[in-house]
């Protein structure tokens, strides 16, 4: 007697870990997905339909033919289910794609809102949010996304890290001179009275039409 | 070359002046010798002074230094110690440090020694100095930094000559080691120079260098500006920079070091940095200690040096072997250019050098060269 085939077991023999970065780099950008419990599901559902009706009659050779129409039921299923997911799959992918790319144009544009007053932390929850937002509504949930997403999370990090140098803009010139005013309004010093250490040195005026000598020669 | 305009310059005359120069009152004096170690500088007598309009200021972490010619040439300098101390605020203190001349400001009840006599008073109760200003660039530690740096700004530049004459001040280049926000530091210091009355205009650092000490050079060369927070690297061809950066070592990063080593405040290993060390002849465990993170930090900025040039797209093919000038407090300690130059023979550099040298004024070169930009826009 043939021994019992553990599903779980072939499925996570046949399969294959790949990040979702490696696959961009490869250049594909869909991804076929499979959860286990879909997969449970499709075979019981094949094996029931053909099993009801073929049960009581059932030779040898006819117990063969079964499992052959099993076996294309099971195919023909997948086939359709894949289709399906896939669909679903390829538009969430895109949806996260282009709501990335968004992002990263109006961060790099400075034109989110408030940006100037922002730090990599806020713009990396910023885009986290965006992220979890874009997430799978509905009852497509499955491993793979979940990676995707993660993914996705990594890159937002990097956005965020990488943004913060150039979002992070001086503030107004309104808002410095509001600031530096109330902050040294009527504070007790004597520090305009103290003269401070001094020294001379050397003139510039070498250099300086040294510099404008070049700066002439230069037009 | 000269503008005609008034100065209200640490409390200029009002009068008029017809051949072009800014009349200002700017202390000619150097300053007196303090009978206390806290004690501040006794005001010395103005001069009523002709000044040509544009100013230098040195951003710097350990010292903020302002540069302003007269009329007759002369460069007068000021330099403010870039720190502050709080302690406690009572009258006996207030009257202590009034007839002391220490300058103060009271914030929030504590009463704040800024300058020079906060590194004095911090080294005698081995406390450490507050800064305003942390590898290069503003702190965001400080929450008094920016009323602090308002004022002791003001000390240095006092009113503009005319509403919006122009300051060129140094900031650093992107540093290479860190992710710090130059933009945000430019920004503030800008606001600032505004909210006193001038036209702020930034000058990345080892470009002022460049601009003070390379002009026989053609401005052609190596800026190095060695600081507190930072060292700040520039590749000059014909006064345009080729190649600017900026590594988050500086002297600083020394004291703290040689602090840790030897358990002591890192104000207290500044106090023994600058009190005469030979770095090529260490004459205690402390000496040797200060040697050792020198030593470390030099190699430290060549290997960084060389990477980046030997990463970069943009260096330009000198013609002639260049001059590498070293500017900047941290390299005022002795041996300095021996250490570097021998650190330099320890690698393959990519440019060939004919030279290695000290600013003619290191600790003013910065602020200089920030003057001569602004000179040269009058």
């Amino acid at each position: 007697m043939s021994q019992p085939i553990s599903v779980q077991d072939a499925l996570r023999q046949s399969a294959t870990d790949v990040d979702i970065d490696e696959l961009t780099r490869r250049g594909l950008r869909k991804v076929k997905v499979l959860d286990k419990a879909t997969v449970f599901r499709l075979i019981d559902e094949a094996v029931n339909r053909v099993v009801e009706e073929r049960l009581q009659a059932a030779t040898a050779q006819e117990r063969q033919q079964i499992q052959q129409q099993a076996r294309q039921e099971f195919q023909h299923l997948v086939k359709s289910h894949q289709e399906q997911m896939q669909e679903q799959v390829d538009h969430q992918v895109e949806e996260y794609q282009l709501r990335i790319r968004q992002l990263e144009k109006q961060v790099l544009d400075g034109a989110v809102p408030g940006a100037a007053a922002m730090d990599k932390e806020m713009l990396a929850a910023m885009i986290r949010e965006a992220v979890a937002e874009a997430t799978p509504r509905g009852g497509t949930t499955s491993g793979d996304l979940s990676a995707l997403q993660q993914s996705i999370e990594s890159l937002a990090k990097k956005v965020g890290s990488a943004s913060g140098r150039n979002v992070i803009e001086a503030p107004t010139e309104e808002a410095l001179t509001a600031l530096f005013a109330r902050k040294t309004d009527g504070v007790e010093t004597n520090i305009s009275n103290v003269e401070v250490k001094n020294a001379k040195a050397n003139g510039v005026n070498k250099n300086l039409a040294k510099l404008r000598s070049l700066k002439k020669g230069s037009e | 070359m000269n503008q005609s305009n008034e100065s209200n310059f640490e409390g200029a005359s009002d009068d008029a002046d017809s051949d072009g120069s800014a009349n200002v009152n700017f202390d000619m004096e150097n300053e007196s010798v303090s009978p206390s170690p806290i004690a501040g500088r006794t005001p010395a007598t103005s001069v009523a002074t002709r000044c040509e309009l544009g100013r230098g200021l040195d951003v710097g972490t350990a010292n903020l230094v302002s540069a302003l010619q007269d009329a007759e040439g002369n460069v007068h300098i000021k330099i403010q110690r870039n720190a502050f101390i709080d302690i406690d605020c009572d009258d006996y203190t207030r009257n202590m440090l009034t007839r002391l001349n220490v300058q103060y400001v009271v914030l929030s009840n504590r009463m704040i020694v800024v300058g020079d006599p906060a590194f004095e008073l911090a080294n005698i109760f081995n406390r450490e100095t507050r800064r305003p200003m942390r590898d290069g660039m503003i702190s965001s530690d400080e929450a008094d930094a920016l009323p602090i740096e308002k004022m002791l700004l003001q000390t240095l530049l006092g009113n503009p000559s005319h509403e919006g004459e122009v300051c060129y001040y140094s900031v650093p280049a992107e540093p290479i080691d860190a992710d710090l926000n130059v933009i945000y530091h430019q920004g503030v210091f800008g606001g600032l120079l505004k909210s006193l009355g001038f036209t702020g205009k930034p000058l990345v650092e080892g470009h002022a260098v460049v601009f003070s000490e390379l002009a026989e050079d053609d401005f052609t060369g190596i800026g190095i500006s060695g600081g507190g927070g930072m060292f700040n690297i520039c590749v000059s061809y014909k006064s345009i920079p080729a190649l600017s950066f900026s590594t988050t070592r500086g002297g600083d990063w020394i004291d703290r070091n040689v602090a840790n080593v030897l358990g002591i405040s890192a104000s207290r290993a500044t106090s023994m940095k600058e009190k005469g060390v030979d770095i090529t002849r260490p004459k205690s465990r402390e000496e040797e200690a200060i040697e050792i993170y020198y030593r470390n930090l030099i190699s430290y900025t060549l290997k960084n040096i060389k990477s980046r040039f030997e990463s970069s797209s943009s260096m330009p093919n000198f013609p002639d072997p260049i001059t590498i000038v070293c500017a900047g407090g941290t390299s005022l300690i002795g041996g300095f250019i021996e250490t570097f130059q021998d650190e330099f023979n320890k690698i393959n550099f990519p440019i060939p050098v004919k030279e290695i040298r000290l600013a003619e004024d290191p600790l003013y070169s910065v602020s200089k060269g920030c003057l001569v930009a602004a000179l040269s826009e009058a």
